[in-house]
């Protein structure tokens, strides 16, 4: 059976474990969850929040490399993983989390990063579940097969789903070779008109970039618009990051057209060491921060987007190709949001925050009949 | 008036009832005369049969809403239908009722190059809008075989595939938001151009739900910027097992091409003859083999799919020169299964998957189940996804030999489930292969699924008897067992 802390800590070490964590705290009466929450924690209905940790449930179930796909226990740390799969030159492409998080967390968390514009997210790469559901149900759904339509796809749901439906103890993901070569690119731009007019060439170029970012720099304060007091960067205050893939001869190949396609831009840095795609990856953890606002929209507004935030003081960075906006909120400012809220609702789009937008929140009517559903005694606290 | 069966209960279709649909979208699209309705009482999947008792072709989503509606009021049973080239009787209306016909839905709402979306009604037919699509530089992914008449609603429902979703995926990767009408007749929308939002992936639930959740009304799908450059291969064997081998070893080798296709010699044989390509006769086996991407890469792929291929026993691996001869292959490859009627009078396809490096071992299954059986057996399938297709020949007037090709297919179905895989990788379970689910499910696993169906669809109305066997099943007796007939096959 599996331990129990003082700290009411559950470190089970198998699927049946947790479905008898579960059976136990709907007998129980209490909440279940599989990060830490405090007692006080506005969200819990429960006095006693027990958390769910699975650093037991930590290993490879099955790595047929050649297939290209593998099947882990949902509390393998995600950088472990990576590493067993470079062994094998392969990949799960997805960034933009901290290393130390599980693969359950992962994929619950449904975390995304700059290289979805070329790989997609992690819809595309879950096949095969097993979860255990709030009555204490083990389901499975996919399989390990790349190509299967057998049964309803409850791999997507549960992705993203935030532990609000079950507990995931094994994920099956589909794999991708690693590349030979990758190479990133940044361009700067002094004026919208230009970085709006490169989006749309890059939006048809010859290559294939498999990140396009942008940053946005809010309009320069009064004060060092009239006595030039800023840092000089004001003269170029957007900038793209577009990274390509494959051999080196087709990175440099996609460097030469993207420099046609960011004409207006000019080209300031020019980083060809092997883990610069990697690198800016890596920084770009910064979209799971709590305090960061994500705007979701369509990439042809994202320009007018990040304009219009700009002109209220506030500067922005994402995903140009996706459309994904990330506003850093200080601390202490309470009207960000609404601003946000405010542009958003003049072009298209969505806003959210990691810890005050969860999908157990959702009121319609299906999201509500679907989280009765795997969860109908509300034991799973988000 | 009849009686129609959702399986859980009769319900009878009056005057009123007809009276009322009658009025929703006229007499002129609504048929109810036993002769025409004999035409929708299968797709292509003719084992089984179930007549209508009615099918009504709304044009727009008021009607459908307003069909679901009247339908809920009257508890009759409804079931959607885009073309009807389910494979697996998606579309069988399972205990009669209404059929929902969607073919006059057809029209593309709106197509964003720069933001990389279509906006289609369900009836629209895949090619059509990739047709749309020509001279943008985008096309719409997903390629069903059957793509020249199957709809995109129809792909929706069955989550289909095609030669090119070995590197571009399956049609959930392609669709960011559906509308539908829910059973209870209310129009909601999941997902758009943004996703979907904060909420659950709605979206990826529905998709491949087999006409269980609602009927579509819209769709909104990406569209994808075309290759600059492609390379097309034959690659030709002298045995099926250095054909699985190459197959193994271009997988192996981490190249994941855009579409990697086996056909075997009666295959191939049978495309001779009807398109006169130039495939050597004498071959076991051959491979159609396309990478695509940038001009500057292409020729580096294919050169090294050549060698691992030529490594593998292959006795020759022709390029295809011209674009005339690469879009001639692909017509054979598509038109594989038209060229079937040149060997049997009857046939059978199947749809098992297996990890791609147990290719060999089931080709090899497949085989001695043929000899054991005495069934004529080709093969023409996506051999990247593991994804096959063995076609069983026989003639439908020989009883006895039907009897061997149900024993056959089971038997290669259940060998895709033990070797790891599926019984369907873009087919559906339909009504066809819904006595496998309790092999490749648990009980639990069944149970959460039938829970999720309720959510969407709680009374069973809507597509009763599909792809769950607790859905609506004994409903199953009003389905007429015919004898595995002629398949219209993709």
């Amino acid at each position: 059976m599996s331990d129990i802390s003082p700290e009411q800590v559950v470190t089970p070490a198998s699927a049946e474990e947790v479905a008898e964590i579960v059976r136990a705290a709907i007998a129980d009466r209490n909440q279940i969850s599989t990060r830490y929450i405090s007692p006080s924690d506005g969200n819990s209905s429960s006095d006693v929040v027990k958390r769910v940790n699975l650093q037991k449930m930590n290993s490879v179930v099955e790595y047929p490399a050649r297939d290209m796909t593998v099947t882990v226990e949902a509390g393998m740390p995600v950088s472990e993983l990576g590493g067993i799969l470079a062994e094998e030159k392969q990949q799960l492409p997805i960034d933009g989390f901290a290393p130390s998080i599980s693969v359950g967390a992962l994929v619950a968390g449904d975390a995304t990063g700059p290289r979805q514009y070329g790989y997609g997210t992690l819809r595309d790469y879950v096949i095969g579940i097993e979860a255990v559901d709030g009555q204490g149900r083990i389901f499975h759904a996919g399989g390990r097969v790349v190509k299967n339509v057998a049964g309803y796809d409850l791999c997507r749901l549960v992705v993203g789903s935030r532990g609000s439906l079950g507990i995931l103890t094994r994920i099956t993901f589909k794999l991708k070779p690693l590349p030979a070569c990758s190479m990133l690119r940044s361009f700067r731009f002094r004026d919208t008109a230009g970085l709006d007019k490169s989006l749309g060439r890059l939006n048809v170029t010859a290559a294939n970039p498999v990140l396009l970012d942008f940053d946005f720099g809010a309009a320069a304060p009064m004060q060092q618009q009239t006595d030039g007091s800023g840092s000089g960067n004001e003269h170029f205050p957007q900038t793209l990051h577009i990274g390509v893939e494959g051999t080196e001869a087709a990175c440099r190949w996609q460097l030469d057209e993207l420099r046609k396609d960011c004409a207006e831009g000019e080209q300031f840095e020019s980083d060809d060491s092997a883990s610069a795609v990697e690198q800016h990856c890596r920084n770009a953890e910064y979209c799971w921060n709590d305090n960061v606002i994500r705007i979701r929209t369509i990439p042809s507004k994202l320009v007018t987007v990040a304009s219009e935030l700009a002109a209220t003081g506030y500067s922005s960075q994402g995903h140009a190709g996706n459309g994904y906006v990330f506003v850093k909120k200080e601390a202490g400012d309470g009207r960000i949001r609404a601003i946000c809220e405010e542009v958003v609702s003049r072009h298209s789009g969505s806003v959210s925050q990691w810890s005050v937008d969860h999908p157990a929140d959702s009121t319609d009517v299906l999201s509500l009949r679907l989280r009765n559903t795997f969860d109908p005694h509300s034991v799973f606290c988000n | 008036m009849t009686t129609a069966d959702t399986g859980t209960t009769s319900c009878v279709i009056t005057a009123d009832f007809l009276t009322e649909l009658a009025a929703i979208v006229g007499c002129a699209r609504l048929l109810d005369s036993r002769d025409e309705l004999l035409v929708y009482e299968c797709d292509g999947y003719v084992v089984e049969k179930s007549v209508p008792d009615v099918v009504v072709f709304p044009e727009d989503a008021a009607e459908v809403v307003a069909i679901v509606a009247a339908c809920a009021s009257y508890n009759v049973p409804f079931v959607p239908r885009g073309a009807g080239t389910s494979l697996a009787g998606g579309c069988l209306p399972v205990g009669g009722g209404v059929m929902i016909a969607l073919t006059k839905m057809r029209r593309i709402l709106e197509i964003n190059l720069r933001d990389r979306y279509a906006v289609v009604e369900p009836g629209v037919v895949n090619v059509n809008l990739t047709r749309a699509l020509a001279g943008t530089g985008f096309h719409y992914a997903p390629d069903p075989s059957s793509q020249g008449a199957c709809t995109i609603g129809g792909n929706v429902a069955t989550n289909s595939g095609g030669p090119h979703t070995l590197k571009y995926g399956v049609t959930v990767n392609h669709v960011i938001g559906i509308e539908f009408v829910s059973p209870q007749g209310e129009l909601i929308e999941i997902g758009g151009p943004c996703g979907k939002g904060n909420g659950f992936d709605l979206p990826g639930l529905f998709v491949g739900s087999e006409g269980t959740f609602g009927v579509v009304t819209k769709v909104w799908v990406r569209i994808t910027r075309n290759p600059a450059a492609y390379r097309t291969m034959l690659a030709i064997f002298d045995s099926v097992d250095d054909t699985t081998q190459a197959i193994s070893n271009i997988i192996g080798a981490g190249i994941v091409p855009a579409a990697l296709e086996m056909m075997d010699k009666g295959i191939v044989g049978a495309l001779e003859e009807a398109f006169h390509f130039g495939f050597p006769l004498d071959a076991e086996a051959v491979l159609l083999i396309e990478v695509d991407g940038l001009e500057v890469a292409v020729d580096a792929e294919a050169e090294t799919i050549t060698r691992l291929c030529k490594d593998s026993g292959a006795r020759e691996v022709r390029l295809s020169q011209t674009e005339q001869e690469r879009a001639l292959l692909w017509k054979c490859r598509k038109q594989a299964f038209g060229a079937i009627g040149r060997l049997s009078p009857s046939y059978c396809t199947q749809d098992g998957v297996v990890p791609r490096t147990k290719v060999p071992e089931i080709l090899r299954f497949i085989a001695e189940v043929s000899k054991r059986h005495d069934i004529r057996v080709v093969n023409v399938f996506h051999a990247g996804d593991g994804n096959l297709h063995p076609i069983l020949l026989f003639d439908e007037r020989n009883t006895e030999q039907v009897k061997r090709v149900m024993l056959a297919s089971d038997e290669i179905l259940g060998k895709c489930i033990e070797l790891g895989g599926s019984v369907t990788g873009e087919h559906g379970i339909g009504v066809e292969k819904i006595s496998f689910m309790n092999r490749l499910f648990t009980d639990e696993d069944l149970a959460v699924m039938e829970d999720v169906r309720k959510a969407f669809n709680p009374q069973g109305r809507c597509s009763p008897g599909k792809l769950l066997p607790t859905a609506g099943a004994c409903g199953m007796e009003h389905i007429e067992k015919n004898l595995p007939g002629r398949q219209a096959a993709m």
